[in-house]
């Protein structure tokens, strides 16, 4: 039952323009026409006149059925979602109680520590780490490339360039001087130990 | 021979006379615009503006054969009783219709003008038939029957019907058909149409007229529930008190529905006066059936809610229309539960005050009489004896029943109007883009 829905036609017009039905439309254009009725019944001025006027209010009628559907529409989207969240919030709640009873804020993780696959590393370590590994394949490449004409007999044996990879090296200590033991980023994560 | 001679030589001299007539107009034609050309110099000439002249309508709608099956599914059969066009010029469909009318009997055509009529007929019957229920969809029809009725009468020439007629609608009278027979099946149909449309009222009311008339009893000390001072157009939902203010709702539903159709007044003043007489007649066969309603406080709010009614139908201007009339019955049966049954006096005064009630039904409600309070009494056999021998010389019927199935025969008094059918543009929303404004 809408509440101030009035039995007088005229009353339509102190509405609130948010508030109007079709059914106000409607008795906004007996109003109209009766009106218009009184003024003048003749000449093609008025009949023009009356003719835009009913156009109008034929586009009000649209605008205010569309808008009233959109709120209905838009009220219930909200109402549905407004439930479904509620109870994901339960959800959560009760299958977190388990773990002594934490509230998960938007955005957040929780992380297990004893589990072994959990997330250790920055995304900015990752990144570096992942930028020598291509450095380091490709280098690798230009050597292995080397080798096979060295083996073809194409090229001279000269000085062996870049990577010295000799395997008759002693054991060194972590800070020995060589050359060939840089401490990269993968030293530092995972150390090396040279034969 | 000779006379053959003779045409031959005039014919001869004819045809000369001819090619020298034909040479003196194309040297004429020749100097004319050797004139013109001649003056371009000498003066320019400016752009004239050549305004049309305004077109005057005639107040017709052009349409073909093949149309009318379109035109009245789109105008009748399909056409919701509430909107913008239709609100905003009541009548609007029986207007149009009209006007097609017109058309077709200006260009004489007779098989278009009774394809029409008759259509137009069998579409409103079938709407009537399968939205007989809805009093929204039944008063729209009986007020657009009721208007082309009145149009076929203002337009036909007959000069009884042309007194309020302007200059200009006497100009549009109906040229060359004559279409008397209709007025009649008009007429015919729109009884139906307001049969039903007391019945499709009666529906909606009965459930209320007994709780709201009889049973709700009033707070004690105040009569009558809190006046809520919105009348609703709608129907209320079932939680609300079913109080006479309820009834009063809907009784302004449906008036302000009908005035919206653009029904004559007189008809709405008929079904009005109808509706009050459907109310009185149950109400009192209720009465006169149940004891714990024959008492002396259930007259009182009786006449309360009578008396809103009565004030319902001045807020309305309807006082003269006969609807209070109607409820004298029941008016007199609450007076009879609120006055003195003793004395031999009391008897002569309620025989005299008792005019609209039987004998029959006077003695029910004095048998039925329940009284609330402790020291009073029942009425007594004697004073219903006396009562019966005072009005023992009435010739009347012994019904103890009214008859609330009867409806008062209705009549549809010509009612012109002032509409000027020229002016009249088929707004959009009817569909109807395939009528040409003539």
């Amino acid at each position: 039952m809408e509440f101030g829905e009035e039995s007088s036609p005229a009353l339509a017009f102190e509405k609130n323009a948010f508030e109007l039905t079709v059914e106000d439309v409607y008795d906004i254009s007996y109003v109209i026409g009766r009106d218009l009725l009184k003024i003048s019944s003749t000449g093609e001025e008025v009949s023009d006149l009356q003719f835009r006027i009913v156009r109008v209010l034929e586009m009000f009628e649209t605008l205010v059925n569309k808008y009233n559907l959109s709120v209905e529409e838009l009220k219930m989207e909200r109402d549905n979602l407004k439930a479904e969240l509620d109870r994901i919030i339960r959800e959560g709640s009760s299958s977190s109680g388990q773990t002594g009873q934490q509230t998960v804020g938007a955005n957040q993780l929780v992380v297990d520590l004893n589990d072994p696959n959990r997330p250790r590393f920055t995304m900015q370590e990752l990144k570096e780490v992942l930028q020598e590994r291509n450095q380091l394949k490709a280098q690798l490449m230009v050597a292995q490339e080397e080798l096979q004409l060295y083996k073809s007999g194409i090229l001279p044996q000269s000085e062996p360039t870049m990577v010295d990879v000799d395997l008759s090296t002693p054991p060194a200590t972590e800070d020995s001087s060589s050359t060939v033991n840089e401490k990269t980023t993968i030293g530092k994560l995972f150390s090396f130990r040279r034969k | 021979m000779e006379q053959q001679q003779k045409q031959d030589k005039t014919i001869r001299k004819l045809k000369k006379q001819l090619k020298l007539y034909m040479k003196k107009v194309e040297d004429l034609e020749a100097n004319a615009r050797q004139t013109i050309s001649s003056s371009d110099t000498s003066m320019p000439v400016r752009p004239v503006h050549i305004a049309r002249k305004e077109k005057e309508f005639q107040g017709m709608l052009e349409f073909k054969e093949d149309d009318t099956g379109h035109l009245l599914k789109n105008l009748v059969v399909d056409l919701k009783p509430r909107g913008v066009a239709v609100s905003f010029t009541p009548g609007l469909p029986a207007f149009i219709i009209f006007m097609c009318l017109r058309y077709a009997d200006s260009v004489n055509d007779d098989r278009r003008l009774s394809t029409l009529l008759n259509s137009t007929i069998s579409s409103i019957k079938g709407v009537i038939k399968r939205k007989g229920n809805d009093f929204e969809v039944v008063s729209f029809w009986l007020a657009n029957t009721c208007r082309l009725m009145h149009c076929l009468k203002q337009y036909s020439g007959d000069e009884v019907f042309m007194v309020h007629n302007t200059a200009k609608q006497n100009e549009q009278c109906l040229a060359n058909f004559e279409l008397t027979e209709y007025h009649q099946l008009f007429g015919d149909l729109a009884i139906q149409i307001y049969r039903q449309i007391i019945k499709s009222m009666e529906n909606i009311l009965l459930p209320l007229i007994i709780p709201c008339m009889l049973e709700h009893e009033a707070e004690q000390g105040v009569l009558g529930s809190k006046p809520t001072g919105l009348r609703k157009r709608s129907p209320s939902c079932p939680d609300e008190a079913l109080t006479v203010e309820v009834l009063l709702q809907r009784l302004s539903f449906f008036h302000t529905t009908m005035s919206q159709h653009g029904m004559d007044s007189d008809i709405i003043k008929q079904v009005v006066k109808q509706q009050f007489y459907i109310i009185s007649a149950v109400t009192l066969n209720n009465l006169l059936l149940r004891k714990d309603m024959c008492s002396w406080g259930k007259g009182l709010q009786i006449r309360y809610n009578v008396w809103q009614l009565d004030e319902w139908l001045s807020e309305r201007e309807l006082s003269g229309c006969g609807a209070k009339e109607t409820l004298e019955p029941l008016i007199q049966a609450a007076q009879l539960l609120q006055i003195k049954k003793n004395t031999e006096a009391d008897a002569k005064a309620i025989c005299s005050m008792c005019s609209s009630l039987t004998t029959a039904q006077i003695v029910k409600i004095l048998t039925l009489y329940t009284p609330v309070i402790e020291f009073e009494e029942r009425v007594s056999n004697t004073f219903i004896t006396t009562i019966k021998n005072l009005l023992k010389d009435r010739a009347e019927s012994s019904n103890l029943m009214m008859d609330a199935k009867k409806i008062f025969s209705v009549t549809f008094p010509f009612t012109p109007s002032s509409v000027a059918l020229e002016t009249i543009q088929i707004p959009a929303s009817l569909n109807l883009g395939f009528l040409i404004r003539v």
